[in-house]
């Protein structure tokens, strides 16, 4: 067992980029509304709206806020645990100390999910919020500990919200420096990632990168764990901490059938417009 | 869903111990289709596209692919109440192993 508690103690400074590409696909074409189709919903909105079409086709294509952010070493303290962890041990990460890292993405950031829907004139929850992180592999040097944060964006617009199907984060640190070797979150790459809402509508995209990665002037060489799990079984922990419907065995589609004639079992089939064990839906 | 029926422990055992549970987005049947996860896979996503109901659905299907029955998420929603909805679920998984059993 490790005590991680003020563990950060070197002055440096770590310099983080943002990259943020545009949505490159989705189901619907909800960020690039023609004129006729943002007029109409526009018209038909309860409240009046300020934004020409123009605006609307950019609506969901934000920049960075600031594309290079310099943090000092002790701010990535709110990754770690407050006390003493194990590899595998999980725990929960505060959401409003790690908002800072978010704003950097877009000053709408917001890790709780409530939001106000105009159309219904009530507060809900859009979705699971949560950010949680696992001590993934120990050295007697170094530390490395994975995360999983659900975010969205307000952005500025009738209920346009902006939520990626979760950020899944790593933080190398050196035990005995105290500093930073490696840092980076990022939206997984991968087919429908981000569930966007507009004008009381709402579509899934793909956006190709949106990612924090730090500029570590400190090499990550091979580094030899003393104590590890793998990345995927720390990701699957991290998952079942935030989905109790992650305890269902889940099999691949293309070796559904060849266990079903093994075991002689029927199929449970869902079949989904969105992603089941992210925020993309 | 999710966060109702499949995250009751009751109906996580019963699919567990009883079932082979799969999910897929509805975007990936048309390629999987085309065969580029295998035959197998083609051939079940065919059944799940036949039977399917936009936007989410459950669907049971035998051991050779027949299909039994589904719930289509928006009509289960608007059925049942929040609180009856994880019982209901139970009660459609245990009557599509009776029928199952039967065929």
């Amino acid at each position: 067992m490790v005590d991680f508690s003020n563990i950060l103690r070197s002055s440096g400074r770590v310099s983080v980029q943002a990259h943020w590409e545009p949505i490159a696909d989705a189901t619907y074409n909800l960020h690039q509304p023609t004129k006729e189709q943002f007029n109409r919903a526009k018209s038909k909105w309860p409240e009046p709206v300020d934004m020409e079409w123009r605006q609307a086709l950019e609506l969901f294509n934000p920049k960075p806020a600031c594309p290079l952010k310099d943090y000092n070493t002790a701010d990535f303290q709110v990754f770690l645990p407050s006390s003493s962890a194990n590899v595998g041990d999980i725990w929960d990460l505060d959401s409003e100390e790690i908002l800072p890292f978010f704003h950097q993405f877009h000053p709408g950031a917001k890790t709780d999910f409530r939001v106000y829907w105009t159309r219904r004139g009530t507060y809900g929850s859009k979705g699971k919020k949560g950010a949680k992180a696992c001590l993934r592999a120990l050295s007697p040097e170094y530390a490395e500990i994975v995360f999983r944060i659900h975010a969205l964006f307000i952005l500025d617009g009738p209920d346009a919200r902006y939520t990626p199907a979760q950020f899944a984060g790593r933080l190398v640190i050196s035990r005995s420096k105290g500093s930073i070797i490696a840092f980076a979150l990022s939206l997984p790459s991968r087919n429908s990632n981000v569930d966007i809402n507009a004008f009381g509508s709402a579509d899934i995209a793909f956006v190709p990168r949106m990612e924090l990665i730090a500029l570590s002037d400190a090499s990550e060489r091979k580094i030899v764990w003393e104590t590890a799990i793998t990345e995927g079984e720390a990701y699957r922990k991290l998952k079942s901490a935030f989905y109790k419907f992650a305890e269902i065995e889940w099999t691949p589609i293309e070796d559904t059938v060849e266990l079903v004639k093994a075991t002689n079992r029927p199929i449970h089939a869902l079949v989904l417009f969105g992603t089941l064990d992210d925020e993309s839906c | 869903m999710r966060a109702g029926p499949l995250s009751s422990s009751k109906i996580i055992k019963l699919l567990n111990a009883h079932f082979v549970n799969t999910w897929v987005l509805l975007r990936e049947l048309p390629e999987l289709q085309e065969g580029t996860k295998g035959d197998a896979a083609a051939a079940l996503a065919t059944k799940l596209q036949e039977h399917f109901v936009y936007p989410v659905d459950s669907l049971i299907l035998t051991a050779e692919l027949e299909f039994i029955q589904n719930l289509p998420a928006n009509e289960f929603l608007t059925s049942f109440p929040h609180g009856e909805r994880k019982s209901e679920y139970f009660r459609w998984l245990k009557l599509s192993l009776a029928q199952v059993n039967a065929h």
